[in-house]
């Protein structure tokens, strides 16, 4: 409690600095979490640009400004960057360079009759069909745009309707007394072990998304199980009550595509997860519902009471607050609003549950490695306030695995490595100034009204420039931010891409950079740990058949390791010093070991040599008298 | 040299105690080779063992290696102290009452020669945990678990054997001591605060005089 307190005081101390301090870097301070608190952190991301309706000239083109957008996406191809106007229900298409209006998509003919969006949200490009996909969440459906290279415009394809997702729920479901386990997900695990063999260990997890999806979840009654076993953990995606079920529209906000054109869409208040449709728009099944936890006494409760059963309502799975795709088709899904006490958990021992970073393989469980000090979940806050936590409302991810998520609550980007150590944190929420655009001669960001580089209802989050910059979408007011990486950021992610690009030698040089820049950072000497650890497992010591050089190696491979625990050490990383430590001794021990052989046998032979010798004395003192 | 020698003696008699409670024991009280001031050594030794474990202890077992910022010497010096004194307070109280035939120096003195496993199993510990890893945790805990059995068989016998309890009344006894060091404590703090209260008490009388006068 007292630490969370100093680490509390010592976190608004360092952002009243950072806002003293605004006028030459960033109205925020990069810090990280430790257990015992937050420490700062030289800037990682700096403000760079704000585009507003203004910006791009829409002003002038049709006279509307942008209203409450709800999200942003990025045309990899050619770099073109789609924002979703829904206040103006359209589409509006921008240029690389983000200052020019490639494209307005507002209206369409679909079989001879003019149609338009009603509150369009969640945006998808399909890289490889090059097909745009818009949520039009209030006409309950899904719009595909197809992109002429030519003419580089989006013109219309078809719509995926309504699939009518409340008729999945059968009769069985609705007396809530249905639950279903599902099976528990691998625990990510990232060991320097596993790390060491490399090439193995990253082939395993890619295959996974190739393979057909052939874990179908428990959505239908066939597979349901009664209740009754000691099940503490349960699925949702087996309907949860006669109220909810009744009640269940589809109201697309968000979607992804794969690559055999399954779409995985957010419908709004679903709270059995993604609903998953087909490449025909019709439903298939519901796909990564998050678990809830339920107690024993409740589930006994619930067995003999209608009240509780009632109150069950109350205990659904979390909904997904937005999703995004990476290269290798795993879905990461933010969730935003989770329960006090399962964050609390999932910060003290790292439960999946109360977790607000998914990321899912094909058969929908989690597969998100979490082996930072704290979980990829944003702030740890205070166990008496959930507004201290995160409010993860939008996620992006890097080639490299990099993954930034962004809380709303805060407005800040917590960038996490892709076995989800934080990296850096930037951005912060901005406040409204009411004297705003009295002297027409001011610049533009000024007459926005807030400082540059805040934002004040963030709701969506984008890679730009070779996932260099980072672009944030404000609803409220209108407008994107980009920020671009200081000298130590791009260090910090040149450490972290050269280690995954196996170019060792770089990521060294990188992260002695960073520890020069932020002397105590921890990452760093932990990733300055793994390489040598790396380096020390590359000798086999036993191939070699010159007696001089094995012995040089050894020597060699043993410096290296202990290298590595010491690193470690620093980094606090008690478990990965554990494994350097064992090898360490392990290879001292196969050093000594023969000459412990022959020491052991010279002490037991010199014994028994003396005790003869003593007899023999004793024997000839006494003439052999008392033998 | 003559002291050096007796000094000696004392010293491997601790030994010969811990691996003979029960005889042992007894010739602490009744013969008379009991001596505060080796009991006192065993306290000391204690302390600095425990010292040594959080600074030398290999980071596999040991948190506070990095950060020795967070080893408090004197603080450990005085908890140990601390508790070992209210531990006498409540033993000697309760037995006197008990028919205990032990004086308040052979509690202390049964006391400290009761904790030389623990001293020596932390003793060990120190080479030990810079040559074992992870997988051979056990081992460790075993040894610390040992430690502090052995102190406890020891405290137990010693309890039994220099008051003349039978091994019931013992164990009651015991459990009463624990309940009496809690009371104790209880009450050093509420009487810290009366002081507290009272003292503040004066001074305002002492301010309101002085501001009056």
């Amino acid at each position: 409690m007292k630490l969370k307190k100093i680490a509390f005081l010592m976190l608004s101390a360092m952002l009243t600095l950072a806002l003293s301090i605004s006028a030459f870097a960033a109205p925020y301070q990069n810090y990280t979490i430790t257990e015992s608190g937050v420490y700062p952190e030289p800037q990682a991301y700096v403000p760079d640009a704000v585009i507003n309706s203004g910006v791009i000239g829409l002003e002038n083109l049709e006279g509307v400004a942008i209203k409450t957008p709800q999200d942003m996406t990025l045309f990899k191809a050619n770099g073109f960057i789609l924002i979703s106007d829904t206040g103006n229900k359209r589409v509006i298409v921008l240029d690389k360079d983000m200052r020019t209006v490639k494209q307005i998509i507002s209206t369409w003919t679909k079989d001879g009759v003019e149609d338009t969006f009603l509150n369009p949200n969640g945006l998808f490009i399909h890289e490889e069909k090059q097909l745009l996909f818009v949520c039009d969440t209030d006409n309950k459906r899904i719009v595909s745009f197809a992109f002429d290279a030519e003419t580089e415009l989006f013109s219309f394809v078809r719509t995926y309707d309504d699939p009518d997702i409340s008729k999945y729920f059968s009769e069985d479901y609705q007396e809530g007394d249905v639950v279903v386990t599902e099976t528990p997900a691998p625990t990510p695990e990232a060991t320097p072990d596993q790390e060491a063999e490399g090439d193995g260990a990253e082939g395993e997890t890619d295959g996974e998304t190739d393979g057909e999806n052939t874990d179908g979840e428990a959505t239908d009654g066939e597979n349901a199980d009664t209740p009754g076993d000691d099940e503490i953990e349960i699925d949702n995606s087996s309907g949860s009550s006669s109220s909810s079920s009744a009640q269940v529209t589809y109201k697309p906000l968000k979607v992804v595509v794969d690559g055999a054109m399954r779409m995985f869409v957010v419908s709004k208040d679903c709270y059995q997860g993604l609903v998953e449709l087909n490449d025909n728009g019709e439903f298939t099944k519901f796909y990564g519902a998050t678990r809830t936890k339920q107690s024993l006494s409740a589930l006994l409760n619930r067995l003999f009471s209608a009240e509780a059963k009632a109150k069950r309502q109350q205990n659904l799975s979390t909904e997904y607050s937005n999703i995004t795709m990476d290269d290798n088709g795993f879905i990461y899904g933010t969730i935003s609003q989770l329960k006090l006490t399962d964050l609390t958990d999932h910060f003290t021992s790292k439960a999946e549950i109360g977790a607000a970073l998914r990321k899912l393989n094909a058969a929908g469980s989690d597969v998100l490695k979490r082996t930072g000090i704290i979980p990829p979940s944003g702030d740890k806050g205070d166990e008496k306030n959930r507004s201290t936590y995160s409010y993860l409302c939008d996620v992006t991810v890097s080639k490299n695995g990099l993954t930034s998520v962004l809380d709303s609550q805060k407005g800040r980007v917590f960038t996490y490595t892709n076995t989800g150590e934080l990296l850096y944190v930037f951005g912060a929420l901005g406040q409204k100034i009411t004297q705003v655009g009295e002297d027409k001669g001011s610049s533009r960001e000024e007459q926005i009204g807030y400082t540059k580089g805040t934002n004040l209802t963030p709701t969506a989050i984008q890679l730009l420039n070779d996932d260099e910059t980072i672009v944030i979408l404000d609803s409220q007011g209108a407008q994107l931010t980009t920020y671009k990486p200081t000298e130590y950021g791009l260090i910090l992610r040149e450490a972290i891409n050269s280690h995954e690009e196996r170019r060792y030698d770089d990521a060294v040089a990188a992260w002695n950079k960073v520890l020069g820049m932020s002397s105590n950072s921890a990452l760093a000497y932990r990733g300055v740990g793994k390489i040598s650890y790396l380096n020390a497992s590359k000798y086999n010591v036993e191939d070699e058949t010159v007696e001089d050089l094995r012995e040089a190696q050894r020597t060699e491979k043993q410096r290296l390791y202990l290298e590595a625990a010491d690193y470690f050490m620093k980094g606090y990383s008690q478990e990965e010093y554990g494994k350097a430590f064992y090898k360490y001794r392990d290879l001292v021990l196969e050093g000594i070991m023969p000459y412990l052989m022959w020491a052991i046998i010279i002490v037991a032979v010199g014994t028994l040599l003396l005790g003869w010798y003593k007899k023999f004395k004793r024997f000839v003192e006494t003439g052999g008298k008392n033998q | 040299m003559e002291k050096l020698k007796n000094f000696g003696t004392d010293l491997k008699y601790a030994f010969h105690v811990i691996t003979h409670p029960l005889d042992g024991f007894w010739d602490l009280k009744h013969e008379k080779r009991g001596r505060s001031y080796i009991a006192l050594i065993f306290l000391v030794l204690y302390v600095i063992t425990d010292i040594l474990n959080k600074q030398f202890n290999n980071y596999t077992f040991n948190e506070l290696k990095v950060a020795p910022q967070d080893i408090d010497l004197i603080g450990t010096f005085f908890s140990v102290a601390l508790i070992v004194g209210i531990w006498v307070a409540a033993n000697w109280g309760l037995t006197t009452l008990f028919d205990g035939e032990g004086s308040m120096k052979d509690i202390f003195i049964y006391t400290g020669y009761s904790m030389l496993p623990l001293v020596l199993s932390q003793i060990i510990l120190i080479p030990l945990t810079n040559v074992l890893t992870v997988n051979e945790a056990t081992i460790v805990s075993l040894i610390t678990v040992l430690g502090i059995g052995w102190t406890a068989i020891l405290l137990y016998t010693g309890t039994m054997t220099t008051h003349q309890y039978s091994g019931g009344k013992t164990f009651i006894i015991l459990l009463a001591v624990l309940l009496g060091m809690v009371i104790i404590v209880f009450v050093g703090v509420l009487f810290f605060f009366l002081v507290q209260e009272i003292w503040n008490f004066g001074f305002t009388i002492y301010r309101e005089l002085e501001l009056r006068r």
